[in-house]
C-alpha cells in the first residue's frame, strides 16, 4: 500500500512537472497520450469487464471529434459546453447501436459493431457539408474554459492544454476505477463470466450491457473530443475500423481489466509508432509481433480476463 | 438500363463473386475445422498476389507462376498452423483470433520490406489481353477466364469433399472433431492440411485478382473486411454459405457501384448487419459441435 | 570609437558565421508508399537535381532533406509538427494530397514557415485557405483542366462521359473540364466517381460503355491511372470512346506501365518530356543521370521549387530569419524553367503555366505526350485575401 501510493505520487509529480521541464514536442506527445490512454481505458470497461470486444469502439471518439469541432467552428462554443455535447450525442449512439450489437454473441457481436462504425465512417465520408468530407475539418479552435460568473480561463496554449488532457484522463481513470470496484462493475464481470447464470438470478443482462457501452461511448467521446482540438484537425480516419483495431491492440496489450494495463498499452503503441518508426519503417511489424508474443506467452495473462462465452 | 449494360455488370458481379469466394471458402473450412477466425486469412490472399509476382519474374510464365504461388502460400498456411496457431487449440477462442489479427498486421507489414510500399502490377497474360465479344458484348477476356477458373475450382472443392476419403475425413473433423481423433485419425495432420488447403484457396484468389487489382499492401486488411462480412452472412464453417454469400456481395458491390458508387461498400455492411441481426449464425450456419 | 566598432565586430563576426553555416533544413512532407508513391520520388528527385549541380550548398549553407511520408492527413500533422516543433524547419515542401494540404494549412500560417506546395492542387489553396507564407509551385486543379474542354468539343465531339476519383481533387478538376465543355456547347452524359485507390473500374467502365458518349474524361493519377486506362483497352472502349484527361493520366510517369493502352489519348498538362526549350533538353540530361530514368511532370515540380528557394537564399543573402521577408522575395521570381517561363500569380502565389493540349502518340522520342497546341499563360481565376503587401 505504502509503495502504491509512493509510485502514485511520484507519477503525479512527474506529470505534473513535464510541462516546465519538457520541450513542445515530446510534450505534445504526452498529451496524446493521456487522450489515447483514456481512449483505451473506456474500452477496457468493455473488453475487460463486460467481456464485449468491439471493432467498432472508434466511432464514438470520432463522434466526439466531430460534435466538438462543428459546435466550435459554427457557434463559438467554449470548452464545457462543448465537451458535454461530444459525449451526450456519442453517448446516444452507443447506446442505440450498443442494444442493437448485443444481439450477436462472440464474434457476432464484433462484427456489428464493427458493421456500425464502418456505416458511419460511410455517412461521414459522404456527407461533404456537414463533415468536410474526405478532407475533414480543419482549423478547429482550442476553445477557452467558461467557467460562468467565476470567470473564462484561456486553456489554449500548449501549457494549459496539456493539463486539460491531464485532467480529464484522470478523472476518466477515476471514475472507471470507481465503476470497476462498484457493485455494477462486479455484475459486469458476472456477464463476462457466466450469462446464463447471471440472468438466472434476475439480473437485467441487457440493460447493463447497454450502459456499459454507453458510459464506454462517452469517455471515448471525451478522449476524441480533446484531440480533434488538440489538433485542430478531425477525419473520417477517426472513425475507421483501423483506429478501432489499434486502441483494441491497445488495451490487449497491457493487460485487458486492468485499468492500468490500457495506460500502458497506449503509451506503449505510442511510444512504438513514434520512436521505433524514426529507426524503420516497419514499425507496424514489430508491434504485431510483440502482439503475438503477448497472446502466446501471456494466455491468462493478457486474455484470460476475457473469459467469454463461446459463441 | 440496357442489355449491354446489365450483362456487362452481371460478369463483373461473377467474376468479383468468384474471387470472393475462394478467398472466403478458406476462411469457412478453418473456422469450420479449426474454430480460429483467422485474421490473417486476407493477408494469405494477398500473399498469393505477390507470390504470384515473384513466380511470373522467376518463370516467366503467368500459367506456371500461379500454382507455384498457391503451393508456397498454402506450405507456409501450414507452417502457421503447426506452430503458432496449435498453441492456442483449448484456450479461449478468442485467443486464437487475437492472435491471428497480431500475424495479419506483420504479414501485411512484411510485404512492405519484402516487396517494397508500391503498388506492383501484374501483367494479363499475353493470350487473354483484350475483349471477347460475348452475347454482343465486349468483356475482358481475362476476367472471363476468371469466371471459369473460379466455377472450375468451386466445383473440383466440392467434388473433393464430398467424393474423396480425404474430403469425406474434412467433413468428418468439421462435424465431430473427437470421434475423429477416436478414429485414429492424426489431427494435426488433418488440422495442418485443412490451414493449408484454406490459405491455398484465398492464394488462389489473391494470384488470379493480380492482374485487375495488382498487389499492394494493406490488401490484405481490404480484402479481409469483405471475406467477413461473406462468411458472417453465409455462415462461420459453411461452404455453401460462402457460396452465396460470395455471390450475394459480389452483386452487392458492383451494382452498388454502379448505380449508388457512394454508397456501395455500406450497402454490403448494412447487408451483413441486417442478416446478424435476423439470423445471427447466418444463412446457412450452424453453431460447430464442442 | 574605434574600440567600440571593433568590439562590435567582434560580437556580430561569429553571428554571421553562425548564419552562414547554419544548414538550410528542409522538411519533405510527400507521399513515398501507396498510391502516389512514385510522385514524392520524382518531385524528390527533381529537388535533388538542382541540389546537387550547386554542390549541395545555397548561399553558402550546406543543404539538409527531411523526408517524411505525408501517409494521411492526422499523420501529416504530427510529422509537420515534428518538422515545425523538432527539426525547426526552414521551408516545409510538398505536399501531394490535397487532403492533406487542406489539413496542414492553419498550422503552417500560425507556424509562419514557407510552405512551398509542389503537387497538392485543391483550389482553394490559392483561393479562400491562401495564406501569406503558402506558394505553390504545381498548379490548381482548375488549370489542369479548364483548358481542354473547349479544345475536345472542337476536335472530338460533343458528348463527354465523366470520372474521377471520390475526393476533392476528382470534382475540382472534373467539375473545372465540365465548366468549359459545356460553356462550348458540349453535353455531359454521365458522371461517376470511384474511391480513391480503386484497382478494379469494371463498374465504371461498363457505365461508359453503355452511355456511348463521344470521350471520356477523366481525372486519374499514379497507380489509378496504369489500373484505369489498361482496363479501358481490356473492355474493348479504346476504338469506341476517345479517352481523354487531365495529363496525370497518361503522364511520363504512368506511360510506360500503360503501354499501347494509352495510345491516342488527348490531355492538357503543363509538361511532357518531350518539351523542346533548352532548359528541359539539359534537366532530362541531368535528370537522368542522376535517377536512370527520364523526368516526369512531378519531377520538373520538385525542380521548379528547389529553383524557388535557390533564387530567394541567393536575393536575401542566405538569410531564412524572416518569414514576411522571404514572401514578398518570393512572390516576385521568375525564371527559365523546363515547363517555360515560371512565375507566380503575385494576387493569389499560384504558379502561371502555359497548358500544353497533348497526345499520346510513338513518335521520335519513343511512347510520349506530343504539344498539339498551347494555352498560354492559365492563370488560376482565384483570389486571395490573406496575402499582406
Amino acid at each position: 500500500m505504502r509503495s502504491a501510493r509512493l509510485a502514485i505520487s511520484a507519477t503525479a509529480a512527474l506529470l505534473l512537472g513535464a510541462p516546465f521541464v519538457l520541450p513542445p514536442y515530446p510534450l505534445g506527445l504526452l498529451l496524446e497520450t493521456f487522450l489515447f490512454a483514456l481512449f483505451a481505458m473506456s474500452l477496457d470497461l468493455l473488453v475487460g469487464w463486460a467481456g464485449l470486444v468491439s471493432l467498432g469502439h472508434a466511432a464514438a471518439f470520432g463522434l466526439g471529434g466531430y460534435t466538438l469541432a462543428l459546435l466550435t467552428l459554427h457557434g463559438e462554443v467554449s470548452l464545457l459546453p462543448a465537451l458535454a455535447g461530444a459525449l451526450l450525442l456519442a453517448a446516444a449512439w452507443a447506446a442505440l447501436t450498443g442494444a442493437l450489437c448485443v444481439r450477436g454473441r462472440g464474434v457476432g457481436f464484433l462484427m456489428l459493431t464493427l458493421a456500425f462504425a464502418q456505416l458511419l465512417h460511410t455517412v461521414v465520408y459522404k456527407w461533404t457539408s456537414l463533415t468536410g468530407g474526405s478532407n475533414g475539418l480543419a482549423g478547429i479552435p482550442r476553445p477557452p474554459l467558461a467557467l460562468g460568473p467565476v470567470g473564462t480561463l484561456p486553456v489554449q496554449g500548449d501549457v494549459p492544454f496539456y493539463f486539460v488532457a491531464l485532467g480529464a484522463a484522470a478523472a476518466g481513470g477515476l471514475l472507471l476505477h470507481r465503476v470497476g470496484r462498484s457493485p455494477v462493475g462486479h455484475i459486469l464481470q458476472g456477464i463476462r463470466a457466466n450469462e446464463a447464470r447471471m440472468r438466472a438470478l434476475g439480473f437485467p443482462v441487457f440493460r447493463y450491457k447497454v450502459a456499459a457501452q454507453t458510459l464506454a461511448g462517452a469517455l471515448a467521446a471525451l478522449a476524441g473530443a480533446l484531440h480533434a482540438a488538440y489538433t485542430g484537425y478531425v477525419s473520417p480516419e477517426s472513425l475507421d475500423w483501423i483506429t478501432s483495431g489499434e486502441v483494441l491492440i491497445m488495451v490487449l496489450l497491457g493487460g485487458a481489466g486492468t485499468l492500468l494495463g490500457p495506460v500502458v498499452g497506449a503509451a506503449i503503441f505510442l511510444f512504438l509508432r513514434e520512436v521505433v518508426s524514426t529507426l524503420t519503417q516497419h514499425w507496424m511489424l514489430y508491434l504485431g509481433a510483440l502482439f503475438m508474443a503477448c497472446v502466446l506467452l501471456f494466455p491468462q495473462g493478457v486474455v484470460g480476463v476475457l473469459r467469454g462465452r463461446r459463441a | 438500363m440496357d442489355l449491354a449494360f446489365l450483362t456487362t455488370q452481371a460478369l463483373n458481379a461473377l467474376q468479383a463473386g468468384m474471387l470472393l469466394f475462394l478467398l472466403s471458402s478458406g476462411l469457412a473450412l478453418i473456422f469450420g475445422m479449426l474454430h480460429v477466425i483467422n485474421f490473417a486469412h486476407g493477408a494469405f490472399y494477398m500473399l498469393g498476389a505477390y507470390a504470384g509476382l515473384t513466380g511470373l519474374a522467376l518463370t516467366g510464365r503467368f500459367w506456371l507462376a500461379v500454382p507455384l504461388a498457391v503451393l508456397a502460400v498454402a506450405l507456409l498456411g501450414a507452417l502457421l498452423e503447426r506452430t503458432l496457431t496449435r498453441r492456442l487449440y483449448g484456450a479461449d477462442p478468442l485467443a486464437q483470433a487475437l492472435l491471428t489479427f497480431g500475424l495479419l498486421l506483420v504479414l501485411d507489414e512484411g510485404v512492405k520490406w519484402l516487396w517494397g510500399p508500391q503498388i506492383r502490377s501484374l501483367p494479363t497474360p499475353e493470350a487473354l489481353r483484350g475483349p471477347v465479344v460475348l452475347l454482343g458484348v465486349p468483356y475482358p477476356a481475362y476476367r472471363l477466364m476468371v469466371v471459369v477458373v473460379g466455377g472450375v475450382a468451386a466445383l473440383a472443392l466440392w467434388l473433393f469433399l464430398e467424393r474423396s476419403r480425404l474430403g469425406a475425413i474434412l467433413r468428418a473433423g468439421v462435424a465431430d472433431r473427437q470421434m475423429v481423433a477416436a478414429l485414429g485419425i492424426n489431427l494435426g495432420a488433418l488440422f495442418a492440411f485443412t490451414f493449408g488447403l484454406g490459405a491455398g484457396l484465398a492464394a488462389f484468389g489473391g494470384v488470379l485478382a493480380g492482374p485487375i487489382a495488382s498487389a499492394y499492401p494493406g490488401m490484405g486488411v481490404e480484402v479481409l473486411i469483405k471475406a467477413f462480412i461473406v462468411v458472417v452472412i453465409g455462415g462461420l464453417g459453411s461452404l455453401k454459405g460462402a457460396a452465396v454469400g460470395s455471390l450475394l456481395v459480389g452483386v452487392a458491390e458492383t451494382f452498388g457501384q454502379a448505380l449508388a458508387p457512394d454508397w456501395a461498400m455500406a450497402v454490403a455492411y448494412a447487408v451483413m448487419a441486417a442478416v446478424l441481426l435476423w439470423r445471427p449464425t447466418g444463412l446457412f450456419g450452424a453453431e460447430p459441435a464442442a | 570609437m574605434a574600440a567600440g566598432v571593433s568590439a562590435a565586430a567582434g560580437l556580430t563576426f561569429p553571428a554571421v558565421l553562425r548564419a552562414q553555416v547554419k544548414p538550410l533544413k528542409i522538411g519533405l512532407l510527400l507521399p513515398y508508399s501507396k498510391v502516389y508513391a512514385v510522385l514524392g520520388e520524382s518531385i524528390t528527385n527533381g529537388m535533388r537535381a538542382v541540389f546537387e549541380a550547386e554542390g549541395n550548398r545555397v548561399a553558402g549553407r550546406p543543404v539538409e532533406l527531411l523526408r517524411e511520408d505525408e501517409e494521411s492527413p492526422p499523420v501529416a500533422l504530427r510529422k509537420l509538427r515534428k518538422f515545425l516543433t523538432s527539426d525547426h524547419v526552414d521551408f516545409v515542401v510538398g505536399p501531394v494530397s490535397s487532403a492533406v494540404a487542406a489539413a496542414i494549412r492553419d498550422p503552417i500560417h500560425q507556424a509562419r514557415v514557407i510552405l512551398l506546395n509542389a503537387n497538392a492542387g485543391d483550389n482553394a489553396l490559392t483561393r479562400e485557405r491562401c495564406s501569406s507564407y503558402i506558394f505553390r509551385t504545381s498548379f490548381s486543379n482548375w488549370q489542369t483542366s479548364y483548358g481542354l474542354g473547349a479544345w475536345v468539343k472542337q476536335r472530338v465531339g460533343g458528348t463527354a462521359y465523366l470520372t474521377g476519383p471520390d475526393y476533392a481533387a476528382g470534382y475540382q478538376i472534373v467539375g473545372a473540364f465540365k465548366e468549359s465543355f459545356v460553356a462550348a456547347g458540349g453535353t455531359v452524359v454521365g458522371e461517376s466517381y470511384v474511391k480513391l485507390g480503386s484497382t478494379d473500374y469494371a463498374a465504371i467502365l461498363a457505365q461508359i460503355g453503355a452511355a456511348t458518349p463521344a470521350l471520356s474524361f477523366s481525372f486519374f493519377a499514379g497507380s489509378d491511372a496504369v489500373h484505369f486506362v489498361k482496363q479501358f483497352a481490356e473492355f474493348g472502349l479504346k476504338g469506341k470512346v476517345r479517352l481523354a484527361g487531365a495529363g496525370f493520366l497518361v503522364s511520363d510517369d504512368v506511360l510506360e506501365s500503360q503501354g499501347e493502352a494509352a495510345v491516342g489519348a488527348i490531355t492538357t498538362l503543363h509538361y511532357t518530356r518531350t518539351l523542346q526549350n533548352p532548359q528541359n533538353l539539359e534537366f532530362r540530361k541531368r535528370y537522368q543521370a542522376l535517377t536512370g530514368r527520364p523526368p516526369d511532370v512531378y519531377a520538373v515540380q520538385g525542380h521548379d521549387t528547389a529553383r524557388v528557394i535557390l533564387e530567394a537564399l541567393r536575393q536575401t543573402g542566405g538569410d531564412t530569419a524572416d518569414p514576411d521577408r522571404l514572401s514578398r522575395v518570393i512572390r516576385g521570381i521568375q525564371f527559365d524553367s523546363p515547363r517555360g517561363r515560371f512565375r507566380f500569380d503575385p494576387a493569389t502565389h499560384n504558379v502561371i503555366n502555359d497548358m500544353y493540349v497533348m497526345e499520346v502518340r510513338r513518335g521520335e522520342e519513343g511512347l510520349a505526350n506530343y504539344v498539339l497546341s498551347v494555352v498560354k499563360d492559365l492563370k488560376d481565376p482565384g483570389h486571395c485575401p490573406n496575402i499582406a503587401a
